[in-house]
């Protein structure tokens, strides 16, 4: 994995100067990366003769349909029968990112030839503070102080975070664990890629309505440099994981179930990690526990579809930056934080 | 100009969160009509007003009271889907078809107040009734339920707990009603998400409420539209008042979207974990006694918050194979006096 790394950092050199396409050869990439590309994946680095690019694109596009068409398909069949349910969705998952991402890969590389690199080192300590405004219609509008730090000790990675409500209405502990397998600790990566193993646990009281939601949860995430495809400055991100949950009501018996966990991005990094950097990210939330929950419609569909949202940060200075979220399923949760961190030699 | 979309579609989305809003709004509109001619006034919304001449409504409860007021010394009154031995309180019986009666009704000063009554009402001896879903696109083949149902003389109504047809038209429903007269008893229905498939939710127009309650023979029932995976807060607020009113009472729960799917990583269920907990929660704090769902095409027997839970979307729609089951229905047996649940079982079909 860091040797093909390796080799595919030392191929985006060569390609930051192929990034040398005119403006009008750029529109027309990016229009035709929409139109007809929203159909064949691909078309704008077609367009641009980026033609190993573009059959990657493709195939990606063509991988995820079938993954869905393998997930969606299974599920109508069987009636999402109980046996079969949760490897289906998460086919279906995955195939939709790979679709979307792939798509959205082809729009941006068309248009630009990255706008930024990734960070190959990570400092040991990271902390934020922040505000998050929530907004669910089954429970009172809230603000919430939001509160964290990345703790990073090797390959190792501690992870506490907590949400708290005003008055104590509402409070979110989630304690992560990761163990990172392949990718940028803080010893220094060939790229942006990696890939950890996480444990968590979590607490999410409602003291007002009278019950509380703990979870463990076992997954593996990772992150994929699209350099290694000759997309530099951009990623795609997928995880996948399982979660048991129990339910606490005052003066009635707790309930246990369980969670499909999965979640897939697309983000692009901004400047340089030497100097004001940052990247910005979309991406699909699939758990039905976290403020956003699962997204609700006026149709037919409501329920099985988790969350949507995006992301930006960026470090302004060495130690000092500031992250935005915002993310929409049942609730809406949006806000902002300010990052320190303990300087590092990008 | 990124931001600004991005905030734009967040304000967007905002308003696109109360997704059963217009049907709680719908809901205390129905059973209400004041025109020039004539006022009809259901309490509680009861019952649904289908046509003013000659006056027709669809119950969705045993027992609803009506109130008119017109300027004529008599009406002629057309109820659906009402118990077989209904009797009304006031009024002569011209016609009568079983689960659909017609009386003539004197008014008095221009008004008259009825209600719907079951020679029974007032027992407390132990009864049955049973529970139907997600019939969907196989409204042709629900006779064999229906017929199935007429065979046990104990079953006093059916309730149906949503997804009556594919997409909730006008036709669907037209075709669903007619079919429904197949059936010995009355169904008391809420809607499902295949309700919400159409360009408006001809559900409440035809049906009435998506979120009603109702006490018979001491037995309180709570029908909850959670056909978007939520539900209203408005609801939720009836919610609690019907909780309260329900206490000492045996109280059944009935909705489409069960809060939890027994399987949770399918998540046929509450879009929300933390809602699915507070209306859990609420239910079991409100003292009630059994909950029934729809929506999973087959058969679950589970707890929540130690509250006994039965899923049964065995109306026909695209079964969860592999699980042997197959169409199906339940029927309960309450008994009102001891305060109790006798038993829920399952009836299979094929």
């Amino acid at each position: 994995m860091v040797a093909s790394s390796a080799v595919c950092v030392a191929c985006a050199g060569p390609l930051l100067a192929v990034g040398d396409a005119k403006a009008d050869d750029r529109t027309a990439a990016t229009a035709a990366a929409v139109v007809p590309g929203a159909l064949v994946h691909g078309s704008g680095h077609w367009t641009l003769g980026r033609r190993d690019t573009a059959r990657m694109l493709l195939y990606g596009e063509l991988v995820g349909i079938g993954a869905m068409g393998a997930g969606f398909g299974t599920l109508y069949v069987t009636g999402a029968s109980r046996k079969i349910a949760a490897p289906a969705i998460a086919s279906a998952i995955f195939g939709t990112g790979l679709f979307v991402v792939s798509w959205l890969a082809d729009i941006d590389g068309s248009a630009t030839d990255g706008l930024g690199q990734p960070r190959r080192v990570l400092p040991p300590i990271e902390a934020s503070l922040g505000l998050r405004f929530v907004k669910q219609p089954a429970f009172a509008d809230q603000a919430l102080v939001v509160t964290g730090f990345d703790l990073r000790l090797g390959r190792v990675r501690v992870s506490p975070e907590g949400w708290f409500g005003a008055g104590r209405v509402n409070e979110r502990l989630r304690l992560e664990t990761a163990y990172r397998f392949a990718g940028a600790t803080t010893r220094r990566a060939p790229d942006g890629s990696f890939i950890d193993v996480t444990v968590a646990g979590v607490r999410h009281a409602f003291p007002a309505d009278r019950f509380a939601t703990s979870s463990v949860e076992l997954g593996v995430s990772g992150r994929y440099d699209l350099a290694r495809i000759h997309l530099p400055g951009s990623f795609a991100d997928g995880s996948i994981g399982y979660a048991l949950m129990r339910h606490d009501y005052a003066g009635a018996p707790s309930d246990a179930t369980e969670q499909l966990l999965a979640r897939w991005a697309y983000g692009v990094w901004i400047g340089r990690p030497s100097s004001t950097w940052g990247e910005v990210s979309v991406f699909y939330e699939h758990r039905h526990d976290g403020y956003a929950a699962g997204f609700v419609q006026p149709g037919l569909f409501s329920g099985v579809l988790g969350s949507f949202g995006g992301r930006a940060l960026a470090w302004l200075t060495e130690d000092l930056g500031a992250l935005a979220e915002a993310q929409i399923g049942a609730g809406i949760v949006a806000g902002a934080s300010v990052l320190v961190r303990q300087p590092v030699m990008p | 100009m990124r931001l600004v979309g991005f905030a734009l579609g967040l304000a967007l989305a905002s308003s696109c969160m109360h997704v059963a809003e217009d049907r709680t709004r719908d809901d205390e509109r129905i059973g209400h009509v004041h025109t020039a001619a004539i006022d009809v006034d259901v309490d509680d919304g009861a019952a649904c007003v289908r046509s003013l001449a000659p006056v027709r409504l669809r119950a969705q409860t045993p027992s609803p009271v009506i109130r008119i007021r017109a300027p004529v010394e008599r009406i002629r009154l057309t109820i659906d889907n009402v118990l077989p031995d209904a009797t009304l309180s006031t009024g002569t019986l011209v016609d009568d078809l079983g689960r659909t009666k017609t009386w003539e009704v004197p008014l008095q000063s221009g008004e008259v107040a009825v209600s719907v009554h079951a020679p029974d009402e007032t027992s407390r001896a132990p009864y049955r009734f049973a529970l139907l879903a997600d019939v969907q696109e196989d409204i042709d083949r629900v006779g064999d339920i229906y017929a199935r149902m007429n065979e046990d003389p104990a079953i006093r109504f059916v309730l149906f707990s949503g997804d009556l047809t594919r997409r909730g038209t006008e036709d669907e429903l037209i075709e669903f009603e007619r079919r429904e007269r197949e059936l010995r008893v009355p169904l008391y229905a809420t809607l499902g998400n295949h309700e919400l498939g159409a360009d408006e939710v001809y559900f409440q127009r035809m049906y009435g409420r998506a979120n009603f309650n109702f006490v018979f023979r001491d037995v309180a029932f709570t029908l909850l539209d959670s056909a978007s995976a939520t539900i209203d807060p408005r609801a939720f607020g009836w919610l609690e008042t019907w909780l309260e009113r329900g206490r000492g009472r045996t109280h059944v729960v009935a909705m489409h979207i069960p809060p939890f799917d027994p399987l949770g990583t399918r998540n046929g269920a509450f879009a929300s974990r933390a809602e699915a907990s507070k209306v859990v929660a609420a239910l079991a704090a409100g003292g009630v006694d059994l909950t029934l769902y729809g929506h999973i095409h087959s058969f679950y027997a589970y707890e929540n918050a130690g509250i006994p839970a039965y899923i049964s979307g065995g109306g026909g729609a695209v079964p969860e194979r592999l699980d042997g089951i197959g169409r199906n229905y339940l029927t309960v047996d309450v008994d009102p006096a001891a305060r109790k649940i006798l038993g829920v079982s399952v009836v299979r079909i094929d």
